[in-house]
């Protein structure tokens, strides 16, 4: 089974930038045949061309959302499949057309489209610092080891 | 005379100079108070809004938030006051000081979901000019190929997933049933090119999410997508794109690929332009008030793009000369009259303002002149400074995070219909069998494919309003093909003639101060990278984007940007019985229609003596539907685990 680990989020937006700082570390690692990284941190109708185009059978998103949660929480779930109203999703398709970059977007649309395999897991954290500038807060800093190995062992590495 | 406004002239041998009775050249006074409403004067005796009260709260904490606040007099049908406000400071500029020149590229690139490939294009060619390094001529011709394919990408992105729903069954209806009670009835003049019998049935296929025409669009671009990919290597965030040109491996095999997707792309651009032609004329006729929707003066930049290898030599001193080689041109309109085409001109006359944005000002001015020895205002980007300063929050002082560019301190508008304007007026395209500019049209010959061969003519509109924004974006959809067809000629010819090498071998300067700009264009048009080196490091990186024209805010002289003064300037043409119906469609035809390349996000209030209220059309940051697995606190995180 072709698994996919991707981060999601923009560059230089301090801890905002959780998702493709973690894919650009994870990536300095020794990963199994089967497991890809990637950013995903770009338009979703591009995403969605991309997961339909490869078929993963797993697929695991990293990134940074704002929830009011104590800032370092980390928060791992996996979607019921559930969708908002028309149109919200319209919206986040008009987002991210003008150019946003969203996970919940990546997520809603992509299961719109039937991008999605049935196996989605997230990891997500709270950010601390949203604001422009490099390098994380160090409660997310913290975190990084953490969601490490929650990805590893997410791909069966125990 | 190229300006009116800056006291620069140019003598006999064309070289720009400053008017020597010009005692201070760049000073002025800015003008206080609330800017008037410049476009539509309106009744003088509607009071004055208590503006701070709706000062908006950023939407979405992501690159390039938008809110847009506008005050309607329903009864008057008018919109009183506009104010397009970015809500969010990235911070490249400041972030890319004292850095490795080449990480500008790849920063700069992933500062946008969709937009990638023109940013790493448009910075790879500011540093080349600095460093210096020429692409060879098969690195200019796949750097065409890629931005041809990006455009194409982009452009049925925008016509059918986001200003396509302001147009369709499922928005007319509810926002002018009388217009779709006639599209009803009405037959498409070009049904036998697009296959839609009635008007409103294009209007169906334009339904969000569920349309034929949205869903053929959005499958569509991923030919477009596949043909970045070939030229790039991989699309978004490609990272092929280097001074010098592109890194990518080219074959027969490679343009041979991208040769059989642009084969589709033809026939389907044929279509593009017969639906929106039938709709747009359509909506002429049921009302010709919207000619008036979104309509502004015709005051346009663009920095053209598309090089020919011939003559691009990636130097500063005949950028002017290789400018008017490209296959868009650059150019500057001014009140309908096309001011100049050379690069040089254009980018003298910039300048950027920050009276009504959250920055303050700078005070140096190192560049006095521009490498070629014409005068530099202490506002150009290479004498910019970006100081954030979030302080001051009301429409009277500052308001967004966009600052005001101006062209010879006027208020200029970017989009891709602006490189078509252009283009079509200068008549400097290289000589081609497929485009011909007119000077006032672009024809264009389209090859044979399903479709029967057929020969397009864009022309300039009287009017550059909402509608003429998005016909003129259809049409270029042809006219990116035809310049793909033409470079891809090139490319095979190069390819015999065993011209294969796409790159030259840079050399970082390590000592010594070094200046470059990128001029090249993105989708929505006009983009500039200013680059200053110091000693092998990054001293100064200004990017000046098509959105930060548009969406600029006040500027000193009290001129409203575009997106606030079309919005001005628009009638409000929407039906409605109350202010609960009204749903300000004619406001959001009007943003949408410059393509912004951020979250568009109106808030209208309408007050006036009818019950006021304010209509927010938002983002929801959405957590539903999660099934929750697992949470922790970070710092408590671990036995379990």
């Amino acid at each position: 089974m072709k698994v996919l680990v991707a981060g999601v989020g923009y560059t230089v937006l301090r801890d905002l930038s959780f998702g493709p700082e973690m894919v650009k570390r994870l990536q300095l690692l020794e990963w199994p045949q089967n497991v890809e990284l990637e950013d995903l941190s770009y338009g979703p109708v591009a995403v969605i061309q991309k997961l339909t185009e490869k078929k993963y059978g797993k697929i695991i998103l990293i990134g940074a959302v704002k929830r009011n949660r104590p800032a370092g929480t980390i928060h791992k779930y996996r979607r019921d499949g559930t969708l908002p109203d028309e149109e919200e999703i319209q919206g986040r398709m008009g987002e991210g057309v003008a150019g946003v970059i969203s996970l919940d977007s990546l997520l809603i649309l992509g299961r719109f489209y039937q991008a999605l395999p049935e196996n989605v897991v997230v990891i997500e954290v709270e950010p601390e610092n949203d604001s422009w500038g490099e390098g994380f807060t160090p409660g997310i800093e913290e975190a990084v080891e953490k969601v490490t190995q929650m990805v590893r062992e997410e791909v069966g590495i125990v | 005379m190229c300006f009116k406004n800056l006291p620069v002239e140019f003598d006999e041998q064309g070289k720009a100079y400053l008017r020597s009775d010009a005692e201070d050249p760049y000073g002025y006074e800015p003008k206080k108070g609330n800017p008037g409403n410049p476009g539509n004067p309106g009744p003088a005796a509607v009071p004055e809004p208590h503006i701070t009260e709706h000062i908006i709260d950023p939407i979405t904490r992501v690159a390039g938030a938008l809110g847009f606040h506008t005050r309607c007099d329903l009864r008057e049908r008018k919109v009183m006051e506009a104010h397009s406000m970015a809500t969010l400071f990235r911070g490249y500029e400041v972030i890319l000081k004292g850095r490795d020149p080449r990480d500008a590229i790849d920063i700069s690139s992933r500062a946008c979901g969709v937009c990638g490939g023109v940013h790493s294009t448009c910075s790879s060619m500011a540093l080349e000019m600095a460093f210096p390094v020429v692409p060879p001529p098969m690195g200019v011709v796949a750097r065409n190929l890629g931005e041809t394919a990006e455009f194409l990408y982009d452009h049925p992105l925008h016509l059918f997933l986001l200003a396509g729903p302001d147009y369709s069954e499922m928005i007319v209806k509810k926002t002018n049933p009388e217009i779709w009670e006639q599209a009803q009835k009405t037959s498409a003049p070009h049904q036998d090119i697009h296959g839609f019998k009635t008007i409103g049935e294009i209007m169906t296929g334009l339904n969000p999410l569920s349309g034929k025409l949205y869903l053929e669009a959005f499958e569509i671009t991923r030919l477009a997508r596949e043909m970045c990919c070939f030229m790039y290597g991989k699309y978004p965030h490609p990272s092929t794109l280097v001074p010098g040109g592109v890194t990518t491996t080219l074959t027969f095999t490679t343009f041979n690929d991208y040769y059989t997707r642009l084969v589709k792309l033809f026939d389907y651009s044929k279509k593009v332009v017969a639906l929106w032609d039938d709709i747009f004329d359509f909506f002429y006729d049921q009302n010709p008030r919207y000619k008036q929707v979104g309509a502004r003066p015709v005051n346009m930049i663009g920095t053209g793009v598309f090089d020919d290898p011939d003559a691009y030599d990636a130097t500063y001193k005949n950028c002017s000369k290789w400018g008017e080689r490209r296959w868009a041109t650059p150019g500057v309109v001014i009140n309908g009259e096309l001011r100049t085409t050379e690069l040089q001109k254009i980018n003298i006359g910039i300048e950027e303002f920050v009276e009504h944005s959250f920055y303050d000002k700078w005070n140096g001015h190192a560049m006095k002149t521009d490498p070629a020895g014409g005068p530099l205002s202490p506002n150009h980007p290479w004498n910019k400074e970006t100081k954030p300063k979030p302080v001051g929050r009301s429409f009277k002082e500052k308001y967004t995070w966009a600052t005001s560019p101006r062209w010879d301190r006027t208020v200029m508008e970017a989009g891709c219909y602006a490189r078509l304007w252009i283009t079509a007026m200068a008549k400097k395209q290289p000589e081609n069998p497929y485009i011909e500019a007119t000077g006032h049209s672009l024809k264009m010959r389209l090859p044979k494919a399903q479709l029967p061969e057929m020969e397009l003519e864009w022309k300039i509109p009287d009017t550059l309003n909402a509608i003429e924004r998005n016909r003129g974006r259809a049409y270029c959809m042809p006219w990116m093909c035809l310049i793909a067809m033409v470079n891809l000629t090139k490319a095979f010819e190069l390819l015999r003639k065993g011209e294969t090498k796409a790159h030259t071998k840079f050399k970082l300067p390590q000592s010594g101060t070094q200046v470059g700009v990128g001029f090249w264009e993105a989708g929505r048009g006009y983009l500039t990278h200013h680059v200053i080196l110091e000693n092998g490091k990054i001293k100064n990186y200004q990017i000046l984007t098509p959105s930060t024209w548009n969406a600029s805010p006040v500027d000193p002289f009290g001129k409203h940007g575009p997106y606030e003064e079309a919005a001005l300037n628009s009638p409000i043409l929407e039906s409605f019985s109350t202010p609960e119906d009204f749903k300000g469609i004619d406001i959001q035809r009007t943003i949408r229609s410059f393509d912004p390349c951020m979250p568009c996000t109106t808030h209208i209030y309408t007050g006036t003596g009818i019950p006021e209220r304010v209509i927010t059309r938002d983002v929801i940051s959405c957590a539903c539907g999660l099934e929750d697995e697992t949470e922790l606190h970070g710092r408590n995180f671990g036995a379990g685990f």
